[in-house]
């Protein structure tokens, strides 16, 4: 019987020991998991598109880039008739404002929209509007 | 890299310090360095009383007006940890003689300690392996708990909880004080680990439990297989870690944390009077009880549902164990007089109530939730499960061998012992109370009941698994000698391999599911980043409603506005904008699904929400044609609209 006792004395430190290897590793593990996840530009290919001032008439916009694709291409509707356009390069990870000229705000009347595509693909496209 | 690793530390040191530290002092000043309960049960339970303890000394702040800090909550347990401290310094503890099978319970072979690693390496990698696809924060329930959580943090006051019975003061205390002292985000991984420990420390106390009630290893062991490793996944293990079930959790740690100290305290019932009286001198029953009492209020501060079954358990093993016993029950009666009446007993129910009732009563007696939960089932969902459902439940295999376990257990009865009454009690009533509720008018989710009946039909699946296959156990475990069986060898052994793949094949397949599933965590995020960007564009009176059908994580949002927990409003799932019972709130939905119609127009006066929150590919084309909403975010799959 005694020689099938292995380390007696210890054996409840080493099961506890053992239990708290574990969680470590596994907390270890899920919190690595989650900072990934959560990170938005790790594994990432979205961006987004958002007026600086949403509750005025101003029209400045921010594009915030999280793909690897980093060629915008922006454009300014009024009642759906391009007025403006643009370019330009924005690094993953980063947001650029668009300079706008001349139009800073909405005539009266008028519905304004901007349309951003990223990349060359037409269909990744997003837009946001306002009305006046 | 650094600040992760240097987080982590700091929320496993915050959980030592909080959370494990006062239960083992506590235990230290009870117990000395008795060896009446083993190193390993130190461990598992110095983190269930210590959950308990933490809220205790929050519930007194509360009353003092004391703010509930990461230095006041760490001050507060440093005091306790020190009278306990103190308390095991000047104390002279009895000199109790562990008998030689006692002693070599926790003396585990070679074997038996391999295998022991092995289920548990099993169980938490099973299960931290299916929470890596869902550690991200998406739950509602965990976004719900999250909220008060953190408004503790902020407040550092205890919740009010605007009234509402399903949110209960223990479910967040401990976690709120780690997020204080750690400085852990609720957005980390942090609130699953936290579930992570309890669960795999509520698993580990059945098996300490199994251990001592039946003082056979090998049943343990298999306790562990049935209940951690097998359906390692389904509810209520691993799937209640990611969604947040937190009482549920916590309440399948300390009802059996209860039940074991229970045991404790009345295992010598069956010897002879004179030996019983000699014995409870030199035992520590009366500190056992004591500790059960306190668990038990502890469990009263967490979780209602569990609370309320635990009644009926203990009513069950009460009325169970008397009337088998009816006979000596004046001789029983005594026995208990002796645990029961004394000085540590008594004051910590007195303690218990005083917190209780004067100090910090639970939402749910305030708002008499009890009386929902009693009457004739009001919904077919609470009308009781049938086989199939309890089958889905609790798993085939551990249903099968459970009932064997049920029978052999009835079989080889040992009236006096009061381990085999609360095995049976909490099977059975959670039996009754799952499949037949009216029985005892209880309108509870008969769902929710089901999934309880895993914990003790794990030990009864142990139970039937081993006897099945070493038939002299139960002769050695009975007193009746007719349970001898005579079986062939090599059918016990074909059996035994057949049973065992069913068994396997059967438990593990919900694990196998689980880690096919793929995480796609870029929807939460993008939730989360348009929530940002509203966080830093509102002003004081603006309202937010947001859509709960097509965005994921949405539940969380409101952790970052912290307005209220019913801040931003919420579009419901549809159905439940369709109840023929009571008329709903319709506003919410009116709101977004037709903005344009006189009914949303006099919803938007009435609640003054002027921005909206939704996902474009659903909910864009009905504000596109109206001309006093800006669509001013947009990041493809939630987009805001402002109204002018």
């Amino acid at each position: 019987m005694s020689k099938k006792i292995f380390f007696k004395n210890n054996q409840s430190n080493f099961l506890i020991s053992f239990i708290i290897f574990l969680l470590i590793i596994s907390s270890f593990w899920l919190f690595s998991v989650s900072n990934r996840a959560l990170n938005l530009n790790k594994n990432t290919n979205w961006w987004s598109i958002y007026f600086t001032h949403p509750q005025t008439n101003g029209l400045s916009f921010i594009i915030e880039n999280h793909s690897n694709d980093t060629q915008f291409y922006w454009k300014i509707l009024a009642n759906q008739k391009k007025i403006q356009e643009g370019s330009l390069e924005i690094k993953k990870g980063s947001k650029a404002k668009p300079k706008i000229k001349d139009l800073v705000t909405i005539p009266q009347g008028e519905k304004i929209t901007i349309q951003v595509i990223n990349g060359n693909n037409k269909n990744n496209q997003e837009e946001i509007y306002k009305n006046n | 890299m650094q600040a992760s690793i240097l987080s982590q530390i700091l929320f496993i040191l915050s959980l030592l310090l909080l959370v494990f530290m006062p239960g083992y002092f506590l235990l230290l000043a009870i117990f000395g360095k008795n060896k009446i309960i083993s190193p390993l049960e130190k461990f598992i339970f110095s983190f269930g009383l210590g959950i308990i303890i933490v809220d205790f000394i929050a519930f007194f702040y509360n009353k003092t007006h004391l703010p509930i800090t990461a230095s006041t909550s760490l001050i507060g347990v440093f005091i306790f940890s020190f009278l306990c401290l103190g308390i095991f310094k000047i104390k002279s503890f009895p000199k109790n003689k562990v008998s030689f099978l006692e002693n070599n319970l926790f003396s585990f072979s070679k074997n038996q300690i391999f295998l022991i690693c092995l289920l548990l390496l099993s169980i938490v990698f099973i299960k931290t392996a299916y929470l890596t696809s869902t550690v991200t924060p998406t739950a509602t329930d965990m976004g719900h708990h999250m909220y008060w959580a953190k408004l503790m943090t902020q407040t550092h006051q205890l919740p009010a909880y605007n009234g509402m019975p399903d949110f209960i003061i223990g479910e967040h205390i401990a976690i709120a004080e780690i997020a204080m002292l750690s400085k852990a985000s609720f957005f980390s991984a942090f609130p699953v680990v936290f579930l992570l420990i309890v669960n795999l420390l509520g698993i580990l106390t059945m098996f300490v439990l199994t251990l001592r009630i039946f003082k056979k290893k090998s049943l343990a062991i298999l306790t562990l297989l049935f209940l951690g490793v097998l359906f390692a996944v389904s509810s209520p293990q691993a799937k209640f870690i990611s969604g947040g079930v937190v009482g549920n959790i916590l309440g399948n740690f300390l009802m059996p944390l209860a039940f074991y100290f229970y045991w404790r305290a009345f295992e010598h019932l069956d010897l002879s009077s004179t030996k019983f009286s000699e014995k409870i001198k030199s035992s520590y029953s009366k500190s056992f009880l004591a500790l059960a009492i306190f668990s038990t209020f502890g469990l009263f501060y967490t979780h209602h549902l569990t609370s309320f079954i635990f009644l009926f358990i203990t009513l069950t093993l009460i009325v169970l164990f008397l009337l088998i016993n009816f006979r000596e029950i004046r001789e029983l009666f005594s026995k208990i007089k002796q645990i029961v009446f004394t000085l540590p007993v008594i004051l910590t129910f007195l303690l218990g109530l005083t917190f209780f009732f004067f100090i910090f009563t639970p939402n749910y007696i305030k708002n008499e939730a009890v009386k929902t939960a009693v009457g004739a089932p009001s919904k077919s969902t609470r009308g009781g499960l049938t086989i199939n459902n309890l089958k889905s439940s609790v798993g085939e295999a551990r249903l099968a061998l459970g009932f064997i376990g049920l029978i052999l257990l009835l079989i080889s009865y040992k009236r006096k012992n009061i381990g085999y009454a609360l095995i049976s009690s909490w099977t059975i009533m959670l039996l009754v109370m799952s499949l037949d509720p009216n029985i005892l008018f209880i309108n509870l989710p008969s769902n929710r009941i089901g999934n309880y009946l895993s914990y003790p039909l794990s030990i009864l699946s142990a139970l039937g698994f081993y006897s099945l296959f070493n038939p002299n156990f139960l002769s050695s475990i009975s007193t009746k000698n007719s349970l001898q069986l005579n079986i062939p060898k090599k059918l016990i052994s074909i059996s035994f391999l057949t049973i065992l793949t069913f068994i396997l094949i059967n438990g593990l397949s919900d694990s196998a599911h689980a880690f096919k599933q793929s995480s796609n965590f870029t929807p939460t995020i993008k939730t989360f980043d348009a929530s940002k960007y509203l966080v830093d564009h509102l002003k004081n009176n603006d309202i937010v409603l947001k859509d709960h059908n097509y965005l994921s994580g949405d539940t969380w949002i409101k952790l970052f506005f912290m307005k209220g927990y019913r801040y931003p409003q919420s579009r419901s799932y549809f159905k439940r904008y369709h109840d023929p019972t009571k008329p709903r709130e319709m506003c919410t939905l009116y709101m977004i699904s037709n903005p344009g119609k006189p009914d949303a127009q006099k919803c938007f006066q009435k609640t003054k929400t002027d921005y909206l929150m939704v996902n474009p590919y659903y909910d864009s084309a009905q504000f596109k044609k109206l001309t006093n909403f800006d669509q001013v975010y947009n990041n493809g799959t939630v987009t805001i609209f402002h109204k002018k």
